[in-house]
């Protein structure tokens, strides 16, 4: 058990239809967040963050994939993830990338889910009721474009002004209908107007 | 017109500290499933009987969420207090939220698979995309239970829209931790 941990939140979609349209199988989205005391409440500047923050990025890392991993029915299932935290109005916003942004962090998570990527991520401050964005990227390809989502979690009362919410997001697959190409077919594209005589490139006419 | 779902959104919560206090043995569970769906009666008017839209779409959209508040909370032994909502977009009359969740057509799926016997506790409103939706809840088989009148909450970022309907149960593990009120 983590000391300092007041709850775990943990918020399933399955999208079903959109765009006028049905998914199919569904798209489904987990995002579990752990809402904690501060440990540097009330301290003035810390200078050094790491010995209360690298026991709580291993032990939230885990925690949170775990949940993610099985909202999404196991470590396969789990195509996307990012991760986000939010500290209350009496703390630094350092006291939220002292947990995540944190080798510990990351590679918790990538245990649990076996992934490769980096994690992207917010880091805000804000009152209780704020959303939670968590940007997402390919499990093991951050340049897959199809990939690049956005999660959101709302907690009514959390993060309170001594506390710190921590989360992690994952999805069952790319965006629904997701079909904006990709790099190379940007590159062939832009290529092919530049010969014609109108790059596009920079918004406006060579 | 059929029911049409467009996602179903489920926030559940372990709270394992409360008042500055551990909750021993296990975390204190809540959990809401609420499905987003189309507003059966939006654009139409006033439609002075509603019944024909309830009978389909009221026990249909039970049927989606009721099953998965028991999947997440470990079955009806583990649900100790339920309650319902719903929250109509801003082309929705109270009525039509009214409609999906006060008959016995929606409550009694909820009722029968959660072993309870009250009658439920609801909120129904209208609200913006991402108004709070509140779900007070009573003990599933004794209304007198006062530490189990206790209440969720949770917000859809992008529901409901203007012809949309956020329509939700939920389900409490327990009293309220650390219950002790007194008196009459």
């Amino acid at each position: 058990m983590i000391p300092e941990l007041r709850k775990v939140s943990v918020v399933t979609e399955d999208l079903v239809h959109d765009e006028d349209r049905a998914i199919d199988g569904g798209w489904r989205t987990v995002v579990a967040a752990a809402v904690i005391a501060n440990p540097w409440y009330g301290r003035g500047f810390v200078e050094n963050l790491s010995p209360e923050a690298l026991p709580l990025a291993d032990s939230l890392g885990r925690l949170l994939a775990e949940q993610v991993v099985a909202g999404l029915g196991g470590p396969d299932r789990l195509q996307a993830y990012g991760r986000a935290a939010m500290v209350g109005l009496g703390g630094e916003i350092e006291h939220t990338s002292a947990i995540i942004h944190t080798p510990s962090f990351g590679n918790a998570v990538r245990s649990v889910t076996g992934s490769k990527s980096l994690l992207y991520s917010t880091n805000s401050r804000a009152t209780a009721g704020t959303c939670v964005t968590l940007p997402g990227t390919h499990r093991d390809d951050d340049s897959l474009r199809d990939y690049y989502m956005s999660f959101d979690i709302v907690l009514v009362d959390a993060p309170r002004d001594d506390e710190i919410v921590v989360a992690l997001g994952g999805a069952s697959g790319p965006r629904p209908f997701a079909r904006l190409g990709n790099r190379a077919k940007d590159r062939e594209a832009m290529a092919a107007e530049a010969a014609a005589g109108k790059d596009d490139t920079t918004g406006e006419r060579a | 017109m059929s029911l049409s779902v467009r996602k179903v959104h489920v926030a559940r919560e372990l709270i394992y500290r409360e008042g500055g206090r551990s909750i021993e043995p296990e975390p204190w569970r809540t959990c809401v499933v609420a499905a987003v769906v189309k507003n059966p009666w939006f654009g139409l008017g006033y439609v002075e009987d509603l019944d024909p839209l309830v009978r389909e779409c009221a026990p249909a959209v039970a049927e989606v969420i009721v099953p998965r508040l028991l999947e997440e909370l470990g079955g009806a032994e583990r649900i100790e207090a339920y309650g319902k909502a719903a929250l109509g977009g801003d082309g929705a009359a109270v009525e039509h939220s009214a409609a999906l969740i006060q008959t016995l057509r929606f409550g009694n799926v909820l009722r029968d698979l959660a072993g309870g016997e009250t009658y439920m506790s609801s909120t129904c409103k209208r609200g913006a995309v991402a108004g709070v939706l509140t779900v007070p809840m009573i003990h599933k088989n004794d209304p007198s239970h006062r530490g189990h009148n206790v209440t969720a909450s949770v917000v859809v970022p992008d529901a409901p829209r203007g012809d949309e309907i956020l329509v939700a149960v939920a389900g409490a593990s327990g009293a309220r931790p650390f219950f002790r009120q007194t008196g009459p």
